[in-house]
């Protein structure tokens, strides 16, 4: 197992799963990245990376699979080298690599050993997540080389549905508020703004020839009312279903009406007009 | 220890996605409420001018709207004619609503009316017919019976 110590923080930054064990040491927290065969202890800020190896790491992340429950030795002999035959020693020794690291050599109350049946990792020393079951999952594959643990990939699957699902809530979401926008507003309607004396006048057409004849045809009305208005005014003037219609917005949020036959247009009176305006 | 958590734990992630899916759920049951709701459009509106017909002929003409509970009463008047509607409010978004006529009737409906004036109005009375309210400033304007509503002064 190689150590570095003072290294960044680490692949705590990242999104890689880890799960948090309390050491022997006082104030000192190993957080075990199993996808990276890693643990990186954590003491007063400073962080010391070490690397476990396939089988520690293996060995360490069988024995969390189950806190509090006891592991056979032949077990963890399979996990941690399941392709190749070793001996007794082999786990003894790595067994011993792995108190050594979490500061439990001594007292032995991390990593249990239980007579003729296996080990046992003492879930009271189990900081977060409480099983390694609850792991997150691994955003980038440590190595592309390096197979993925079951577990994990298990969890981004999980990620992934997770991720699928909201995608879908937010496509819903996005179509059920422009169905209902669409449903709601009326037609595209064409406008045009323009500006005589005090007045603001502002045409509107679902069509965008008619909305320059509707403005070329009332240049004398609006100029008349451009005339007889005292006051700045806002209207609006659109012609449909034969009427020209002219709405006189007024300063305290009401509005006045004024509907013209077409073939009234010339013939209406400046009372009317005046009527209209604010 | 230096920020312990932020190691990537599902446990944690999965309540957020899981809080996250909820208040989309609830944003889209809001959205969906919102539209169906008509508590934005509740209450009085108004607005009087007048018509010149195609003979020369001005009347006067007025229109009301009172919006209750997702309920409307309306009133037109164009001189002697009125047309009196009640109905629900189906929708309203964004500052555009659809009335539901139900009942209607209209009485005075003087002949020398121009045709599309009294089309307007009995469009207005027919059961079933609907008519779309679109924002104009602060007021309404109703595109199919050209009726235009203004919030009433309070006095």
């Amino acid at each position: 197992m190689n150590s570095s110590s003072d290294t960044p923080l680490a692949e705590p930054g990242s999104n890689i799963a880890c799960l948090i064990i309390k050491t022997g040491r006082s104030d000192c927290y190993a957080h075990f990245y199993p996808a990276l065969y890693q643990l990186t202890l954590v003491r007063g800020g400073i962080e010391e990376k070490i690397d476990l190896g396939y089988s520690g790491s293996r060995l360490l992340e069988r024995l969390l699979q189950e806190p509090g429950e006891v592991v056979s030795r032949d077990e963890l002999m399979n996990h941690a080298w399941a392709d190749r035959v070793v001996g007794q020693g082999s786990l003894n020794q790595q067994i011993y690599t792995l108190r050594q690291v979490l500061g439990d050599e001594k007292s032995r109350e991390i990593i249990q050993t239980l007579p003729r049946r296996g080990y046992l990792l003492n879930p009271n020393y189990l900081v977060y997540p409480p099983s390694i079951d609850d792991i997150g999952a691994v955003s980038e594959p440590p190595d592309a080389s390096t197979p993925q643990p079951a577990f994990l990939r298990h969890h981004s699957r999980q990620r992934a549905s997770w991720l699928i699902l909201l995608s879908v809530f937010s496509l819903v979401g996005i179509a059920l508020f422009a169905t209902l926008y669409g449903i709601s507003q009326p037609r595209d309607v064409h406008d045009s703004e323009m500006t005589l004396g005090s007045l603001k006048v502002r045409y509107l057409d679902q069509d965008a020839h008619r909305l320059q004849q509707l403005i070329l045809q009332t240049h004398g009305l609006t100029s008349r009312l451009a005339v007889l208005a005292s006051k700045p005014a806002h209207l609006v003037l659109r012609l449909h279903g034969g009427f020209y219609e002219l709405l006189c917005l007024q300063p305290n949020g009401g509005a006045r009406s004024l509907m013209l036959h077409e073939s009234q247009l010339n013939q209406v009176a400046d009372a009317q007009l005046s009527r209209c305006l604010p | 220890m230096s920020q312990p958590k932020q190691c990537g734990i599902s446990g944690g992630w999965l309540l957020t996605m899981l809080a996250t899916a909820l208040a989309m759920l609830l944003g889209m049951l809001a959205l969906w409420l919102n539209f169906l709701s008509s508590a934005e459009l509740q209450g009085r509106y108004q607005s009087t001018g007048q018509v010149q017909l195609s003979n020369g002929q001005v009347l006067d003409i007025s229109h009301s709207l009172q919006v209750n509970n997702g309920r409307f009463y309306a009133m037109t008047r164009q001189g002697d004619s009125i047309l009196e509607t009640s109905g629900v409010v189906d929708y309203g978004f964004l500052g555009n609503y659809r009335l539901r006529v139900e009942d209607g009737q209209v009485t005075g409906l003087a002949s020398e009316i121009d045709d599309e004036l009294v089309f307007n109005l009995l469009y207005g009375r027919h059961k079933g017919s609907t008519i779309r309210l679109t924002s104009v400033d602060s007021c309404l304007y109703a595109l199919e019976t050209r009726q235009v509503y203004c919030p009433a002064r309070t006095p």
